[in-house]
């Protein structure tokens, strides 16, 4: 088990310094100019040339690559060159509000998702069960982005009833003025997943109810209830834990266009801004973050599915 | 669990009913957008300034937009971006992952880690924000766009080619031509390639919703075909500030897309009952 | 701008103090105010700021020597009063005195000249400072006394001093501009939230006695249009800054909330390449002017909310040369023999480059595009993000859509773009005409607006025969407002004066 975790970790250690050399060469490969986007329709040709020099951006990239990189291992995420502060604190700020999005979402995935999934597999064939596998297929396949301009179109313009902006911090609304603002958002983010979600966990609670070790049970005589509790379940969560890691990846591509529809100041909105203004540090900062917070749901779903699956620890066949 | 088909066929057995509509509302679609521009009842470009913004009637089923184009007419001729997107990364990214999943998995050793580390850091970044860096360094375009969907998708084609490949390289019939002295190629070409096509197959028919999720994704954010190509997530994207006022030009083509999505996921999940039911708890984005 | 305060201005005595404190004006109570902006702030440092949402912020917070009000005149703001010399290059301003800054020193001349020499100082990289050249040397001979001299005569310098990179700032909090700025404006800086939202807070040591009447202003940062209307509508909001013409018909409907539309010098066009292919013939140029009637783009893409115009001087505007008459109709013929005569036998294929994110710049490059077909240009457009127009475009590309914001005078908005030596010009069209130059030179040695117009009315002639692009309108700038908004008024220069404004209850 401990060969393992760290074999993960190594991994993941590579990867996310890899992911700095990707994120900085790619990002240094866009041909914008962000002393364009600063001095914007001002912009003449010697004080572009300031303000470059003034940035440090005529320098060599390999010094400003570990100059960059220098900072990150202490923490410093450089000089936002769009906004004139610390880039660090806008990045984790954005990040903190993404969190509470992002947990929220996934805590409702997880709950909504998994109980859906298991009372479809009991109660098959039922009416609930055909209206939900209905629901699965149409909620699966529509585009985040169309999900958005839905919500907005239903909620916001025809029925009035939610407030369409996107974000009250507690001390101003109160925590129903918090809560209100979060339910446009998080509704279009967890309808796809729990859709997803629900039917996984319908199909390996179906296969798990109709396995050997199930029959067995059964056989001895133990009551119905005990049976999926004690056997059932367990085998039938475990594809489904091993999703719900994969889906935050998609969670987090929800997130860009969500909060961007909804006005909702986190790291997804931040990237868009950051690219469009060709802020390097943030854009740095923020791709390094959303990666970490990636690998490290992966690692987290790889090593809870170790655990639980003592099959996999051993040979490490499949993917 | 090993596979009970060994070297022989599936079964025949019927083909389930979803998978038959599926199949039949997927080509209808794909007739329609074959010959969109021809059967399109106005000029998808042409304006027409006194008809702007006018909702749904005889003349115009969807309504105009805001330069008075049917968008009927655009939603047809825009029909095609969708499924070139959705089957041309696809196949890109068959044709580049499968290879190296199956490199992977004969060669083990250090083609195989550094193949995998690629993998792994590929899939360390979230579909769109790849799509989006890859998109950012070029001009936008369609071609660019398929390829960029095609290359975010080869490391889950190269993982998936791997593990099909080292589950039937532990198979009895495998050892069996290993101990008749036959190549790696051989083995590759005879033994392997046939059995491994049936998960394969049902990870392409999947794939291909998720490469046209990505696809109409990236034109939403101006990444794809120009305007006035008249793509579905571009239309989309273009009708935000008509939204209160013209709800149909974005409508349309989004009700138009989720239809496609649905009958395209409907194919995929009917082809893996049909071939390969017990990949029903593993599929996944 | 107008023959008015230019006549008032060629007075040599002294201007009467502006804005006295109005009698009996109510106290607070005015409620605080949210506007939806639509993108973050990037600079909270007047002397950098680059696009609208800095400006406003710039207008609340600060104060400049002079002030530009909604009728464009211009008047005195902490400058009380101002002489220039005969040969206008030496100008001396009379500063207010009692203005105390929003952390509690008094405003002084030093402030003013620290102001200036940061931002004609090339490491703070302002991008207004070759707006200043002319600034030769400023002295402060006394605590409320500050002389500029000039190294050209330039009528307009009073009017300059209003515009929004030279509001003066605390000599003595340089540092802090960045993150807490202090200001002498009705409003101080309370927070700000990049993505979120800016907080400002009633200055209730404000040098305008009874003002400002709101207790504060929130600049709230949501990106989608749809949003902003939504909650406007339903009350989450008071203003909607900066409303799509599109949207315009959509509020003006709507109960509980008003939109409001006002002409301004602000302009798009599409931008050609005088240098390279295929616009570098004039009869290229001519011959899309002649195929694109702009009445009809105005149409197609502002729905009406804008005027066509020749140059960046708008109709309406004195200066404009109102006897020039522009085609109404397309002249697709015209237009083919022209082409043919410069050489193209076929269509013309061109890319026109449209800048992401900008839906009412995009509809005039599809519009463009489209109306220009007949005529036999083959227009492909290219959607272009605009941080990448520095690297590729600007200047470079052939043809390219672009906007400018309206500038403080007609100098200033017209020589640098169009005169061949001009600042922008060479990031732009590399235009050149001997007859603009020469319009332009005369204009500026004049402070008399009388004698001014008739080089702008013969700028624009040449223009007209020779123009450096499509320059396609001037276009209106609007707002919405819940109808329990009062007392603001839309600003053309798409910035809010808040000091009356208040929320009715």
């Amino acid at each position: 088990m401990a060969g393992f975790l760290l074999r993960r970790l190594g991994s993941l250690a590579f990867v996310l310094w890899a992911m700095t050399v990707l994120v900085f060469a790619i990002v240094h490969l866009l041909p914008g100019s962000v002393a364009h986007m600063i001095l914007g329709e001002y912009a003449t040709n010697e004080a572009i040339a300031v303000l470059e020099a003034k940035l440090g951006l005529n320098d060599p990239l390999p010094v400003q690559y570990w100059r960059w990189f220098s900072g990150l291992l202490g923490g410093d995420f450089g000089q936002s060159l769009t906004m004139e502060r610390p880039a660090g604190p806008v990045i984790l700020e954005a990040l903190g509000r993404s969190a509470v999005l992002a947990g929220v979402s996934i805590v409702l995935v997880a709950v909504i998702g998994v109980s859906l999934g298991i009372h479809s597999a009991v109660h098959k064939g039922s009416a609930t069960d055909r209206a939900l596998t209905l629901g699965q297929y149409f909620f699966i396949a529509v585009p985040e982005f169309f999900w958005c301009i839905l919500v907005i179109l239903f909620f916001a313009v025809w029925l009035g009833w939610l407030p369409a902006t996107g974000y009250t911090p507690i001390a101003d609304g109160g925590v129903t003025g918090w809560a209100k603002h979060l339910v446009l958002p998080v509704s279009t983010l967890v309808l796809g997943l729990i859709a997803h979600v629900s039917r996984l966990t319908r199909s390996s609670m179906l296969e798990a109810i109709e396995s050997r070790y199930v029959l067995a049970a059964r056989a001895k005589g133990l009551p119905e209830r005990l049976v999926l509790r004690r056997h059932a379940l367990p085998n039938a969560l475990l594809p489904t834990i091993t999703v719900l890691a994969v889906d935050i990846g998609i969670l987090i591509g929800g997130i860009v266009v969500v909060e961007s529809v909804f006005a909702y100041p986190g790291l997804g909105r931040m990237l868009v801004y950051a690219i469009d203004n060709q802020d390097l540090p943030l854009m740095m900062g923020g791709m390094i973050v959303i990666t970490a917070v990636y690998a490290l749901a992966n690692l987290a779903a790889d090593i809870l599915y170790a655990v639980l699956n003592p099959r996999i620890r051993v040979g490490g066949t499949a993917a | 669990m090993s596979g009970a088909a060994g070297a022989a066929t599936p079964a025949r057995r019927r083909l389930p009913r979803t998978l038959v509509i599926g199949l039949v509302v997927v080509g209808v679609i794909a007739l329609l957008a074959a010959l969109g521009p021809w059967i399109a009842p106005h000029d998808p470009d042409a304006f027409a300034m006194r008809m702007r913004l006018r909702p749904p009637s005889l003349a115009h089923p969807f309504g105009t937009d805001e330069f008075g184009r049917d968008v009927l007419s655009r939603v047809l001729a825009g029909a095609h971006y969708s499924l070139l997107m959705g089957f041309g990364a696809t196949a890109i990214s068959l044709a580049i992952g499968v290879p190296l999943g199956l490199l992977a998995a004969l060669h083990r050793g250090w083609v195989e880690e550094v193949v995998m580390r690629g993998v792994d850091l590929m899939i360390s970044l979230p579909p769109v924000l790849l799509g989006l860096l890859i998109l950012a360094v070029t001009e936008p375009g369609l071609f660019k766009t398929i390829l960029a969907v095609g290359l975010v998708y080869v490391p889950i084609m190269t993982r998936l080619a791997r593990a099909v490949a080292l589950e039937l390289l532990a198979e009895d019939f495998v050892e069996a031509a290993r101990a008749r002295g036959e190549g790696a190629w051989h083995i590759l070409a005879r033994e392997i390639m046939p059995n491994a096509w049936p998960p394969l197959i049902v990870e392409t028919a999947l794939r291909i919703t998720f490469a046209i999720l990505l696809g109409s994704a990236l034109s939403f954010l101006g990444l794809g075909p120009q305007p006035p190509a008249s793509e579905w997530g571009l239309m989309i994207a273009e009708s935000r500030p008509f939204i209160a006022e013209a709800p149909w030009i974005g409508l349309a083509p989004g009700l138009c897309l989720c239809l496609l999505l649905i009958t395209v996921n409907v194919v995929g999940e009917g082809l893996r009952d049909l071939l390969d039911p017990r990949l029903r708890g593993r599929g996944h984005g | 701008m107008t023959a008015t305060r230019r006549t008032a201005l060629a007075l040599p005595a002294l201007i009467a103090a502006a804005a006295l404190p109005r009698p009996g004006a109510s106290q607070a109570g005015g409620g605080t105010l949210r506007i939806a902006v639509s993108s973050n702030l990037r600079f909270l440092d007047p002397a950098k700021t680059t696009i609208g949402e800095e400006y406003m912020f710039n207008q609340l917070v600060f104060n400049g020597l002079t002030r530009m009000r909604e009728d464009l005149i211009v008047e005195p703001e902490l400058a009380e009063s101002w002489q220039y010399g005969e040969d206008l290059k030496t100008w001396t301003f009379r500063l207010r005195r009692g203005v105390r800054f929003h952390h509690g020193r008094e405003m002084k001349a030093e402030d003013v000249v620290a102001t200036f020499r940061r931002v004609l100082d090339p490491a703070t990289a302002s991008p207004a400072r070759t707006n200043y050249d002319m600034i030769e040397a400023i002295e402060a001979p006394d605590q409320h006394t500050v002389i500029f001299r000039l190294s050209y005569p330039y009528g307009g310098f009073a009017d300059i001093l209003s515009d929004r990179q030279v509001k003066i700032v605390p000599a003595d909090r340089i540092e802090e501009l960045a993150q807490n700025p202090s200001g002498t404006g009705p409003f101080r800086f309370r927070s700000y939230t990049p993505g979120d939202r800016v907080i400002l807070v009633r200055n209730a040591e404000y040098w305008e006695a009874g003002q400002p009447r709101l207790d504060g202003v929130e600049l709230r940062i949501l990106p989608e249009m749809a949003v902003r209307i939504a909650a406007l509508q339903a009350g989450d909001l008071d203003v909607v800054w900066d409303l799509g013409p599109e949207n315009i018909r959509q509020l003006r409907d709507a109960r509980g909330v008003r939109a409001e539309s006002v002409p301004t010098a602000s302009w798009d066009g599409a931008i050609m390449n005088n240098a390279i292919p295929p616009f570098n013939d004039m009869r290229v140029r001519q011959a899309f002017h002649l195929a694109v009637p702009k009445a009809d783009v105005v149409e197609a893409v502002l729905f009406g909310e804008g005027k066509p115009t020749i140059s960046p001087i708008p109709p309406g505007h004195p200066f404009y040369a109102e006897d020039i008459r522009l085609p109404e109709r397309a002249d697709a013929a015209a237009a083919r023999r022209l082409l043919r005569e410069a050489g193209h036998a076929g269509p013309v294929r061109v890319p026109l480059v449209i800048p992401v994110g900008r839906p009412v710049r995009e509809r005039l490059g599809v519009t463009l595009q489209q109306l220009a077909r007949p005529a036999g240009f083959e227009i492909e457009i290219q959607r272009v993000p605009f941080g990448r127009y520095a690297a590729e475009v600007s200047g470079k590309a052939p043809f390219y859509v672009d906007g400018y914001f309206a500038r403080p005078t007609v100098d200033t908005a017209t020589y640098g773009f169009l005169h061949s030596r001009g600042s922008w010009n060479g990031r732009l069209w590399l235009y050149s005409d001997p007859r603009v130059d020469a319009a332009l030179e005369a204009a500026r040695l004049t402070g008399d607006p009388a004698q001014q117009k008739p080089h702008y009315i013969a700028m624009q002639r040449a223009m007209f025969e020779n123009p450096p692009g499509y320059i396609a309108y001037a276009v209106n700038f609007a707002c919405g407002y819940r109808s329990t908004v009062r007392d603001v008024a839309t600003h053309p220069m798409r910035w809010f004066d808040l000091r009356r404004g208040y929320i009715a209850a």
